[in-house]
Protein backbone atom coordinates (compact mmCIF):
# COMPACT_ATOMS: atom_id res chain seq x y z
CA UNK A 1 0.00 0.00 0.00
CA UNK A 2 1.37 3.25 -0.74
CA UNK A 3 1.07 5.96 2.10
CA UNK A 4 1.73 9.49 1.18
CA UNK A 5 2.80 11.70 4.16
CA UNK A 6 -0.29 13.33 4.88
CA UNK A 7 -1.71 9.58 5.64
CA UNK A 8 0.93 9.28 7.87
CA UNK A 9 -0.07 12.48 9.73
CA UNK A 10 -3.82 12.23 9.58
CA UNK A 11 -3.30 8.81 11.23
CA UNK A 12 -0.48 10.55 14.14
CA UNK A 13 -3.76 13.39 14.19
CA UNK A 14 -6.39 10.85 15.13
CA UNK A 15 -3.90 9.36 17.73
CA UNK A 16 -4.16 13.14 19.51
CA UNK A 17 -0.03 13.52 18.68
CA UNK A 18 0.51 17.21 19.38
CA UNK A 19 3.70 17.42 17.15
CA UNK A 20 1.70 16.10 14.10
CA UNK A 21 -0.95 18.72 15.37
CA UNK A 22 1.35 21.31 15.35
CA UNK A 23 3.41 20.28 11.90
CA UNK A 24 -0.03 20.65 10.20
CA UNK A 25 -1.20 23.61 11.51
CA UNK A 26 1.66 25.48 10.40
CA UNK A 27 2.51 23.62 7.30
CA UNK A 28 -0.74 24.49 5.70
CA UNK A 29 -0.90 28.15 7.56
CA UNK A 30 0.71 30.35 4.99
CA UNK A 31 -0.99 29.07 2.12
CA UNK A 32 -4.31 29.10 3.34
CA UNK A 33 -3.75 32.92 4.36
CA UNK A 34 -2.88 33.91 0.99
CA UNK A 35 -5.30 31.44 -0.73
CA UNK A 36 -8.21 33.21 1.37
CA UNK A 37 -6.60 37.00 1.01
CA UNK A 38 -8.77 37.79 -2.17
CA UNK A 39 -12.25 37.78 -0.45
CA UNK A 40 -11.37 41.32 0.91
CA UNK A 41 -11.32 40.18 4.98
CA UNK A 42 -9.16 41.44 7.54
CA UNK A 43 -6.06 39.88 8.36
CA UNK A 44 -7.56 39.40 11.78
CA UNK A 45 -10.54 37.41 10.35
CA UNK A 46 -8.64 35.42 8.33
CA UNK A 47 -6.45 34.12 11.20
CA UNK A 48 -9.92 33.19 12.81
CA UNK A 49 -11.18 31.71 9.99
CA UNK A 50 -7.76 29.57 9.57
CA UNK A 51 -7.89 28.45 13.35
CA UNK A 52 -11.40 27.20 12.96
CA UNK A 53 -11.19 25.67 9.80
CA UNK A 54 -8.20 23.76 11.29
CA UNK A 55 -10.08 23.16 14.43
CA UNK A 56 -13.05 21.94 12.61
CA UNK A 57 -10.72 19.55 10.36
CA UNK A 58 -9.05 17.88 13.68
CA UNK A 59 -12.72 17.64 15.41
CA UNK A 60 -14.04 15.86 12.19
CA UNK A 61 -10.34 13.42 12.06
CA UNK A 62 -11.24 12.98 16.23
CA UNK A 63 -14.76 11.98 15.37
CA UNK A 64 -14.14 9.49 13.10
CA UNK A 65 -15.45 11.41 10.06
CA UNK A 66 -12.62 11.50 8.03
CA UNK A 67 -10.61 7.95 7.78
CA UNK A 68 -9.20 8.26 4.52
CA UNK A 69 -8.08 10.92 2.81
CA UNK A 70 -9.62 11.16 -0.90
CA UNK A 71 -7.24 14.69 -1.31
CA UNK A 72 -4.58 16.18 0.74
CA UNK A 73 -4.97 17.67 4.04
CA UNK A 74 -4.14 21.27 2.60
CA UNK A 75 -7.46 20.49 0.15
CA UNK A 76 -9.61 19.53 3.34
CA UNK A 77 -8.62 22.87 5.05
CA UNK A 78 -9.62 24.82 2.17
CA UNK A 79 -12.54 23.38 1.03
CA UNK A 80 -13.52 23.91 4.84
CA UNK A 81 -12.12 27.70 4.46
CA UNK A 82 -14.46 28.29 1.61
CA UNK A 83 -17.56 27.34 3.44
CA UNK A 84 -16.26 29.26 6.52
CA UNK A 85 -15.31 32.57 4.52
CA UNK A 86 -18.66 32.55 2.95
CA UNK A 87 -20.71 32.17 6.14
CA UNK A 88 -18.39 35.17 7.60
CA UNK A 89 -18.91 37.04 4.72
CA UNK A 90 -22.87 36.65 4.98
CA UNK A 91 -22.79 37.65 8.33
CA UNK A 92 -20.70 40.61 7.97
CA UNK A 93 -23.09 41.16 5.23
CA UNK A 94 -20.21 42.04 3.08
CA UNK A 95 -20.32 43.03 -0.77
CA UNK A 96 -17.65 41.34 -2.25
CA UNK A 97 -17.10 40.87 -5.92
CA UNK A 98 -19.89 38.67 -6.48
CA UNK A 99 -18.12 36.01 -8.99
CA UNK A 100 -15.75 35.47 -6.24
CA UNK A 101 -19.18 34.30 -3.85
CA UNK A 102 -20.73 32.60 -6.50
CA UNK A 103 -17.37 30.63 -6.80
CA UNK A 104 -17.66 29.56 -3.54
CA UNK A 105 -21.32 28.47 -3.30
CA UNK A 106 -20.88 26.51 -6.05
CA UNK A 107 -18.30 24.32 -4.84
CA UNK A 108 -19.97 22.31 -2.20
CA UNK A 109 -17.19 19.52 -1.91
CA UNK A 110 -18.31 16.49 -1.93
CA UNK A 111 -16.16 14.85 0.45
CA UNK A 112 -17.11 17.19 3.04
CA UNK A 113 -20.74 16.05 3.27
CA UNK A 114 -20.13 14.16 5.80
CA UNK A 115 -18.13 16.69 7.85
CA UNK A 116 -19.84 18.97 10.43
CA UNK A 117 -19.45 21.92 9.99
CA UNK A 118 -21.12 24.38 12.13
CA UNK A 119 -20.14 25.61 15.86
CA UNK A 120 -23.19 26.45 17.61
CA UNK A 121 -23.07 28.45 20.61
CA UNK A 122 -23.47 26.42 23.80
CA UNK A 123 -27.13 27.53 25.86
CA UNK A 124 -26.45 28.97 29.13
CA UNK A 125 -27.20 24.98 30.70
CA UNK A 126 -24.51 23.98 28.80
CA UNK A 127 -22.01 26.49 29.91
CA UNK A 128 -22.09 25.55 33.38
CA UNK A 129 -22.11 21.95 32.24
CA UNK A 130 -18.99 22.37 30.85
CA UNK A 131 -17.95 24.01 34.10
CA UNK A 132 -19.12 21.30 35.79
CA UNK A 133 -17.29 18.63 33.79
CA UNK A 134 -13.76 20.03 35.70
CA UNK A 135 -15.73 19.20 39.31
CA UNK A 136 -16.18 15.32 38.18
CA UNK A 137 -12.68 12.71 38.88
CA UNK A 138 -10.10 12.23 36.37
CA UNK A 139 -11.81 9.05 35.28
CA UNK A 140 -15.07 9.98 35.14
CA UNK A 141 -13.90 12.77 32.70
CA UNK A 142 -12.34 11.01 30.56
CA UNK A 143 -14.89 7.74 30.22
CA UNK A 144 -17.43 10.50 29.11
CA UNK A 145 -15.07 12.52 26.60
CA UNK A 146 -13.94 9.24 25.24
CA UNK A 147 -17.79 8.16 24.59
CA UNK A 148 -18.96 11.30 23.87
CA UNK A 149 -15.86 13.31 21.99
CA UNK A 150 -14.33 10.14 20.10
CA UNK A 151 -16.95 8.15 19.73
CA UNK A 152 -15.20 4.74 21.37
CA UNK A 153 -17.70 2.20 22.21
CA UNK A 154 -17.97 0.43 24.87
CA UNK A 155 -15.91 -2.14 24.05
CA UNK A 156 -13.30 0.41 23.37
CA UNK A 157 -13.14 2.04 26.22
CA UNK A 158 -13.40 -1.36 28.53
CA UNK A 159 -9.53 -1.75 26.67
CA UNK A 160 -8.23 1.99 26.78
CA UNK A 161 -8.93 2.40 30.25
CA UNK A 162 -8.51 -1.21 31.47
CA UNK A 163 -11.78 -2.05 32.91
CA UNK A 164 -12.69 -5.69 33.06
CA UNK A 165 -15.90 -5.93 31.78
CA UNK A 166 -18.20 -3.58 29.29
CA UNK A 167 -21.00 -3.24 32.11
CA UNK A 168 -18.24 -2.39 34.52
CA UNK A 169 -18.10 0.61 31.70
CA UNK A 170 -21.49 0.77 31.18
CA UNK A 171 -22.61 1.57 35.10
CA UNK A 172 -19.60 3.96 35.32
CA UNK A 173 -20.97 6.59 32.55
CA UNK A 174 -24.20 6.13 33.87
CA UNK A 175 -22.92 6.92 37.44
CA UNK A 176 -20.69 9.84 35.95
CA UNK A 177 -23.47 11.10 34.30
CA UNK A 178 -25.73 10.93 37.10
CA UNK A 179 -23.17 13.05 39.37
CA UNK A 180 -23.13 15.79 36.50
CA UNK A 181 -26.78 15.68 36.60
CA UNK A 182 -26.74 16.06 40.21
CA UNK A 183 -24.13 19.07 40.43
CA UNK A 184 -25.92 20.65 37.56
CA UNK A 185 -29.96 20.34 39.22
CA UNK A 186 -28.13 21.46 41.98
CA UNK A 187 -27.43 25.30 40.84
CA UNK A 188 -29.61 27.56 41.85
CA UNK A 189 -31.57 28.84 39.18
CA UNK A 190 -31.40 32.78 38.64
CA UNK A 191 -34.19 33.76 36.46
CA UNK B 1 -33.96 -2.82 21.80
CA UNK B 2 -33.55 -0.97 25.33
CA UNK B 3 -33.38 2.73 25.48
CA UNK B 4 -30.06 2.61 26.98
CA UNK B 5 -28.70 0.79 24.12
CA UNK B 6 -30.44 3.19 21.36
CA UNK B 7 -28.90 6.21 23.26
CA UNK B 8 -25.44 4.63 22.78
CA UNK B 9 -26.01 3.87 19.32
CA UNK B 10 -27.31 7.36 18.59
CA UNK B 11 -24.26 8.59 20.14
CA UNK B 12 -22.08 6.46 18.24
CA UNK B 13 -24.05 7.31 15.13
CA UNK B 14 -24.38 3.28 14.54
CA UNK B 15 -28.20 3.69 14.48
CA UNK B 16 -29.64 1.37 11.47
CA UNK B 17 -32.74 3.27 9.94
CA UNK B 18 -35.21 0.86 11.84
CA UNK B 19 -33.62 2.04 15.02
CA UNK B 20 -33.78 5.20 13.68
CA UNK B 21 -37.33 5.55 13.73
CA UNK B 22 -37.63 3.33 17.13
CA UNK B 23 -35.45 6.13 18.40
CA UNK B 24 -37.64 9.01 16.75
CA UNK B 25 -41.17 7.49 18.38
CA UNK B 26 -39.59 7.35 21.85
CA UNK B 27 -38.27 10.87 21.54
CA UNK B 28 -42.09 12.20 20.67
CA UNK B 29 -43.55 9.44 22.74
CA UNK B 30 -41.20 9.49 26.10
CA UNK B 31 -40.90 12.33 27.81
CA UNK B 32 -38.29 10.72 30.66
CA UNK B 33 -36.24 9.63 27.18
CA UNK B 34 -36.50 13.04 25.36
CA UNK B 35 -35.25 14.52 28.76
CA UNK B 36 -32.23 11.74 28.64
CA UNK B 37 -31.37 12.61 25.53
CA UNK B 38 -31.34 16.18 25.69
CA UNK B 39 -29.53 16.07 28.78
CA UNK B 40 -26.81 13.80 27.03
CA UNK B 41 -26.44 15.95 24.01
CA UNK B 42 -25.98 18.68 25.89
CA UNK B 43 -23.09 17.09 27.77
CA UNK B 44 -21.96 16.21 24.66
CA UNK B 45 -21.85 19.98 23.25
CA UNK B 46 -20.44 20.72 26.83
CA UNK B 47 -17.43 18.35 26.22
CA UNK B 48 -16.75 19.22 22.50
CA UNK B 49 -16.62 22.91 23.51
CA UNK B 50 -14.37 22.81 25.98
CA UNK B 51 -12.24 20.43 24.07
CA UNK B 52 -12.13 23.33 21.44
CA UNK B 53 -11.02 25.52 24.21
CA UNK B 54 -8.12 23.29 24.63
CA UNK B 55 -7.29 23.46 21.10
CA UNK B 56 -7.36 27.38 21.20
CA UNK B 57 -5.16 27.42 23.52
CA UNK B 58 -2.84 25.34 21.83
CA UNK B 59 -2.72 27.04 18.92
CA UNK B 60 -2.38 30.29 20.12
CA UNK B 61 0.65 28.69 21.85
CA UNK B 62 1.95 28.45 18.44
CA UNK B 63 1.12 31.63 17.21
CA UNK B 64 3.14 32.96 19.91
CA UNK B 65 5.70 30.79 19.38
CA UNK B 66 6.87 32.07 16.16
CA UNK B 67 7.16 35.85 17.90
CA UNK B 68 4.90 37.17 15.58
CA UNK B 69 1.55 38.35 16.56
CA UNK B 70 -1.81 37.84 14.84
CA UNK B 71 -1.07 41.48 13.58
CA UNK B 72 2.31 41.50 12.17
CA UNK B 73 3.92 43.14 15.50
CA UNK B 74 7.03 41.55 16.41
CA UNK B 75 6.78 40.84 20.12
CA UNK B 76 9.92 41.99 22.27
CA UNK B 77 11.37 39.80 24.08
CA UNK B 78 12.86 40.26 27.57
CA UNK B 79 16.41 39.82 27.85
CA UNK B 80 15.45 37.55 31.08
CA UNK B 81 13.48 35.02 29.40
CA UNK B 82 15.98 35.02 26.40
CA UNK B 83 18.28 34.19 29.26
CA UNK B 84 16.14 31.61 30.94
CA UNK B 85 15.26 30.14 27.11
CA UNK B 86 19.48 29.58 26.39
CA UNK B 87 19.85 27.75 29.76
CA UNK B 88 17.32 25.24 28.97
CA UNK B 89 18.21 24.47 25.55
CA UNK B 90 21.57 23.97 26.95
CA UNK B 91 20.25 21.34 29.59
CA UNK B 92 18.43 19.73 26.99
CA UNK B 93 21.56 19.66 25.09
CA UNK B 94 20.93 16.85 22.66
CA UNK B 95 18.08 15.90 22.67
CA UNK B 96 17.23 18.81 21.64
CA UNK B 97 19.30 19.75 18.97
CA UNK B 98 19.23 16.18 17.10
CA UNK B 99 15.78 16.43 15.81
CA UNK B 100 16.89 19.57 13.97
CA UNK B 101 19.83 17.74 12.42
CA UNK B 102 18.51 15.38 10.85
CA UNK B 103 19.59 14.52 7.84
CA UNK B 104 17.81 11.32 6.74
CA UNK B 105 17.24 11.52 2.66
CA UNK B 106 13.61 9.92 3.63
CA UNK B 107 12.85 12.20 6.45
CA UNK B 108 13.88 15.55 4.37
CA UNK B 109 11.63 13.93 1.12
CA UNK B 110 8.33 13.39 3.90
CA UNK B 111 8.91 17.26 4.69
CA UNK B 112 9.59 18.39 1.44
CA UNK B 113 7.59 16.20 -1.20
CA UNK B 114 4.37 18.35 -2.15
CA UNK B 115 2.54 16.65 -4.76
CA UNK B 116 2.69 18.88 -8.23
CA UNK B 117 -1.29 19.82 -8.47
CA UNK B 118 -3.14 19.44 -11.45
CA UNK B 119 -2.94 22.88 -13.43
CA UNK B 120 -3.70 21.41 -16.98
CA UNK B 121 -6.71 19.49 -16.81
CA UNK B 122 -9.46 20.69 -14.68
CA UNK B 123 -11.94 18.71 -13.23
CA UNK B 124 -15.13 19.52 -12.89
CA UNK B 125 -16.83 17.54 -10.49
CA UNK B 126 -20.37 16.14 -11.10
CA UNK B 127 -20.65 17.93 -14.79
CA UNK B 128 -21.09 16.16 -18.09
CA UNK B 129 -17.77 16.39 -19.13
CA UNK B 130 -16.86 13.03 -21.11
CA UNK B 131 -14.92 10.62 -19.60
CA UNK B 132 -11.76 10.43 -21.93
CA UNK B 133 -8.89 8.61 -20.94
CA UNK B 134 -7.29 12.24 -19.89
CA UNK B 135 -9.94 13.12 -17.63
CA UNK B 136 -9.55 9.61 -15.88
CA UNK B 137 -6.03 10.01 -15.73
CA UNK B 138 -6.39 13.59 -13.97
CA UNK B 139 -8.67 12.47 -12.13
CA UNK B 140 -7.10 9.03 -10.79
CA UNK B 141 -4.64 11.83 -10.29
CA UNK B 142 -6.33 14.08 -8.29
CA UNK B 143 -7.92 11.32 -6.23
CA UNK B 144 -4.24 9.80 -5.40
CA UNK B 145 -4.91 6.95 -7.20
CA UNK B 146 -1.70 6.48 -8.48
CA UNK B 147 -1.58 3.28 -9.53
CA UNK B 148 -4.43 3.56 -11.96
CA UNK B 149 -2.90 7.03 -12.92
CA UNK B 150 0.02 5.78 -14.04
CA UNK B 151 -1.55 3.01 -16.24
CA UNK B 152 -3.53 5.57 -18.20
CA UNK B 153 -1.02 8.20 -18.32
CA UNK B 154 0.94 5.44 -19.82
CA UNK B 155 -1.84 4.79 -22.15
CA UNK B 156 -2.06 8.52 -23.06
CA UNK B 157 1.32 8.26 -23.81
CA UNK B 158 0.49 5.96 -26.98
CA UNK B 159 -2.05 7.92 -28.18
CA UNK B 160 -0.65 11.89 -27.98
CA UNK B 161 2.52 12.98 -27.53
CA UNK B 162 2.42 16.17 -24.91
CA UNK B 163 4.82 17.30 -22.58
CA UNK B 164 2.86 17.67 -19.70
CA UNK B 165 1.46 13.93 -20.04
CA UNK B 166 5.09 12.58 -19.29
CA UNK B 167 5.35 15.22 -16.29
CA UNK B 168 2.52 14.01 -14.60
CA UNK B 169 3.39 10.03 -15.30
CA UNK B 170 6.70 11.16 -13.69
CA UNK B 171 4.58 12.74 -10.68
CA UNK B 172 2.74 9.15 -10.17
CA UNK B 173 5.61 7.71 -10.05
CA UNK B 174 6.77 9.54 -6.87
CA UNK B 175 3.61 9.74 -5.43
CA UNK B 176 3.24 5.41 -5.80
CA UNK B 177 6.75 5.40 -4.30
CA UNK B 178 8.16 4.16 -7.51
CA UNK B 179 11.44 6.54 -7.38
CA UNK B 180 13.33 4.81 -9.70
CA UNK B 181 10.57 5.19 -12.30
CA UNK B 182 9.95 9.03 -11.35
CA UNK B 183 13.99 9.08 -11.69
CA UNK B 184 14.11 7.80 -15.05
CA UNK B 185 10.94 10.03 -16.10
CA UNK B 186 12.23 13.04 -15.10
CA UNK B 187 15.99 12.47 -16.24
CA UNK B 188 14.09 11.96 -19.83
CA UNK B 189 11.83 15.38 -19.44
CA UNK B 190 15.27 17.15 -18.61
CA UNK B 191 17.51 16.12 -20.83
CA UNK B 192 14.66 16.90 -23.64
CA UNK B 193 14.32 20.10 -22.52
CA UNK B 194 10.71 19.67 -22.34
CA UNK B 195 7.86 21.79 -21.01
CA UNK B 196 7.90 20.99 -16.93
CA UNK B 197 11.53 20.94 -16.92
CA UNK B 198 12.45 23.42 -14.03
CA UNK B 199 9.54 21.54 -12.12
CA UNK B 200 11.09 18.04 -12.85
CA UNK B 201 14.69 18.83 -11.71
CA UNK B 202 13.33 19.64 -8.05
CA UNK B 203 11.11 16.54 -8.49
CA UNK B 204 14.25 14.55 -9.82
CA UNK B 205 16.11 15.82 -6.59
CA UNK B 206 12.69 14.39 -4.38
CA UNK B 207 12.89 11.10 -6.05
CA UNK B 208 16.82 10.86 -5.37
CA UNK B 209 15.85 11.84 -1.91
CA UNK B 210 13.17 9.27 -1.30
CA UNK B 211 15.54 6.61 -3.18
CA UNK B 212 18.14 7.74 -0.52
CA UNK B 213 20.90 8.65 -2.68
CA UNK B 214 21.80 11.71 -1.18
CA UNK B 215 24.92 12.47 -3.08
CA UNK B 216 23.21 12.45 -6.65
CA UNK B 217 20.26 14.57 -4.90
CA UNK B 218 22.60 17.12 -3.63
CA UNK B 219 23.89 17.29 -7.60
CA UNK B 220 20.43 17.82 -8.81
CA UNK B 221 19.89 20.76 -5.70
CA UNK B 222 22.82 22.20 -6.80
CA UNK B 223 21.76 22.78 -10.62
CA UNK B 224 18.69 24.33 -9.45
CA UNK B 225 20.05 26.55 -6.89
CA UNK B 226 22.77 27.92 -9.32
CA UNK B 227 20.32 28.32 -12.07
CA UNK B 228 17.75 30.15 -9.55
CA UNK B 229 15.01 27.33 -11.04
CA UNK B 230 11.91 26.27 -9.36
CA UNK B 231 11.89 25.77 -5.81
CA UNK B 232 15.53 27.75 -5.55
CA UNK B 233 14.88 28.50 -1.83
CA UNK B 234 13.51 24.98 -0.74
CA UNK B 235 16.44 23.38 -2.59
CA UNK B 236 18.99 25.88 -0.55
CA UNK B 237 17.55 25.10 2.57
CA UNK B 238 17.64 21.45 1.72
CA UNK B 239 21.30 21.99 0.45
CA UNK B 240 21.76 23.49 4.06
CA UNK B 241 20.82 20.33 6.04
CA UNK B 242 22.34 17.66 3.39
CA UNK B 243 25.77 18.83 3.68
CA UNK B 244 26.05 19.35 7.51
Amino acid sequence: MNRSKDDILLEELKKGNDRAFKQVYQDNRNKFLSFAKKYGLEQQDLLDIYQDSYITLFENVVEGKLVKLSSTLSTYLISIGKYKILDRLRKNKQHVNSELVLELTKQKDEYLESFDLETEELTPEEVLLEKYLDQLGEKCKNILILFYYKKYSIREIMKAGKYNSENVVKSQKSRCLKTLKQLFNNTPKRL
Amino acid sequence: MKKEELLHKYFLEELSQEEHSEFTTLLEKDAEFKEQFDFERSVQRAIKSKKRKELQEKIQGFENESNISPKGKVIIWRPLLIAASIALLFSLGIYVFNPFKNDDPLRLYAESYQKYPNTVFPITRGSDQNKSTEFQAFEAYEMNNDAKAIELFKTLQKEQSADYIDFYLGQSYLNNDQALEAITQFQEIISNQQQFSEEAQWYLALAYLKNEDAENAIKALELIHSKKGYKAEEAEKLLEVLKS
